[in-house]
């Protein structure tokens, strides 16, 4: 049997964001996979090896979860498909916190 | 899956899977002579205490227990303390007695304060300690007698996701056959910790976790940083990290899933079995050296661009799960698991290698850290100089 190949994966159902496993090109259909289940998504960033992008369209103020649990909050809205990273998220540690 | 290995047997129980004489250096006035003499003799280590008399308090307490400790590691078979201090190594050559190593003092002063005549000395004494213990054979020994040091550095999201779980569970399995491991880098525990604490063994154990995680953070900031830039650092942020948070949770998956049984202060001896925490730094050589003071004979460390950093006294296995940089780092990475990360190999069969390949560096094999002597132990400072 051959085994999919995929680009991206989520850790868990509940998270916000994808990591990609591979260098991820703007404005092209990829592979996600949750567990054993693959489904297709659209990039909308060039998105670098092992960088996040989001899964879903996140306001600014919402919580990022990856691993099922809080990486961050965002600090401006999220397009579906952008890419998450210190520009946009920030922790929660953070001194002199914007939200 | 093979749980022995060919070991030193220590008089005191313990196995080291090296046989070495540790040249230790415990004053500062003293290191540039002790490593000639390391240099110049073969089968040593060296370790270099570059403080003396301005040591105090709590700090000196911490430095007198990681050279004790480190002398105490079951991989150092004999061990040359040279001082400029004599009540100094007097007091540490008498902590050592009860680990029953060959153990020789030297100093400065009964050399009359010259170099030359220290490292003649030097040469002498630490020439004897080799060949008495290059006597001593191998035999096979059960994996239960390891404790193991597991640590991540200059990571990336592939270390969290594949590198470290992959660690996880052969720290599971190593507790499985009666053995230890422990994790430091406590402010990699933040945003994690919840986590942590629910796998403590008592309530006690829990409140460690969670005081020792707040200390950190209020360490930082109350000197005004802010982690963004020095935790996750630049390489971290580089490679795709962008919180604390997301580092910690791909931090603690190198913990396992067993109950955590305490929480170590650096370089504390672990005489327990399971799983353990350590309060400690998270930068590499500090953090490592807290694992050999604490008895630790081997390290597994993960990386996400790479770090060629080990541990001197116990070899660190390295490994990486980013496909660049294991096509990059031959002669640094003992093992690549880029294919656990492109899903073409599964966790359970890169734990089930790496385990093979641990057995085989206890029983001598070298690592790469080890052939480049790309190795280190340092001391951790809390507090001024006098």
């Amino acid at each position: 049997m051959e085994r999919l190949d995929f680009d991206a994966i989520i850790l868990k159902l509940n998270d916000n964001v994808g990591t990609s496993i591979k260098s991820l090109k703007n404005n092209t259909k990829i592979i996600l996979k949750l567990e054993e289940e693959l489904t297709s998504f659209v990039i909308k960033d060039d998105i670098k090896l092992c960088h996040k992008f989001s899964l879903i369209q996140i306001r600014r103020g919402d919580k990022i979860f990856k691993y099922g649990e809080v990486i961050g909050v965002a600090t401006d809205d999220i397009d579906q498909g952008n890419l998450v990273h210190t520009h946009n998220i920030q922790s929660l540690y953070h001194n002199d916190q914007e939200f | 899956m093979n749980e022995y290995f060919l070991g030193f047997q220590r008089k005191n129980g313990s196995i080291g899977i090296r046989n070495k004489l540790l040249i230790i250096s415990i004053t500062g006035l003293t290191g540039p002579t002790s490593r000639k003499i390391s240099n110049l003799l073969q089968d040593t280590l060296f370790v270099d205490n570059p403080y003396g008399g301005g040591i105090i308090g709590e700090d000196k307490i911490r430095q007198d227990n990681a050279i004790i400790g480190f002398a105490k590691n079951p991989n150092v078979g004999a061990v040359l303390i040279i001082s400029a201090d004599p009540p100094k190594g007097e007091f540490i050559k008498s902590k050592l007695e009860n680990s029953s190593k060959p153990i020789e003092l030297i100093t400065l002063d009964e050399c009359n304060h010259d170099a030359i005549k220290l490292l003649e000395l030097g040469l002498r004494k630490g020439g004897s300690l080799i060949r008495k213990i290059s006597k001593i054979k191998r035999e096979k020994v059960s994996v239960s007698k390891l404790s193991i040091g597991l640590e991540c550095g200059r990571s990336d999201p592939s270390s969290g996701l594949v590198a470290n779980p992959i660690m996880g569970l052969i720290a599971d399995r190593l507790i499985d056959f009666g053995g230890s491991a422990v994790i430091g880098e406590t402010i990699e525990w933040l945003g994690a910790e919840h986590l942590l604490e629910k796998r403590a063994r008592s309530d006690n154990v829990k409140s460690k976790i969670s005081k020792a995680v707040e200390f950190q953070r209020q360490f930082s900031e109350a000197k005004g940083i802010n982690l963004l830039g020095n935790n996750p650092g630049h390489q971290n942020i580089e490679a795709g990290l962008s919180t604390i948070e997301e580092k910690s949770l791909g931090n603690i998956t190198k913990s396992g899933s067993k109950r955590i049984e305490d929480v170590l202060q650096w370089g504390e001896k672990i005489d327990k079995k399971g799983m353990f925490l350590m309060h400690a730094p998270s930068y590499a050589p500090e953090s490592l050296s807290g694992f050999s003071a604490a008895g630790c004979q081997l390290t597994l460390f993960s990386t996400g661009v790479g770090n060629s950093f080990t541990n001197h006294i116990s070899p660190s296995i390295k490994f990486s799960a980013n496909p660049e940089t294991c096509e990059q780092l031959n002669n640094q990475l003992d093992f690549k698991c880029a294919d656990v990360f492109l899903g073409k190999k599964t966790f359970e069969d890169a734990s089930n290698n790496i385990w093979n390949f641990m057995i085989d560096v206890c029983s001598g094999a070298l690592t790469w850290g080890e052939i480049y002597n790309d190795s280190s132990e340092v001391f951790s400072r809390i507090d001024r100089s006098l």
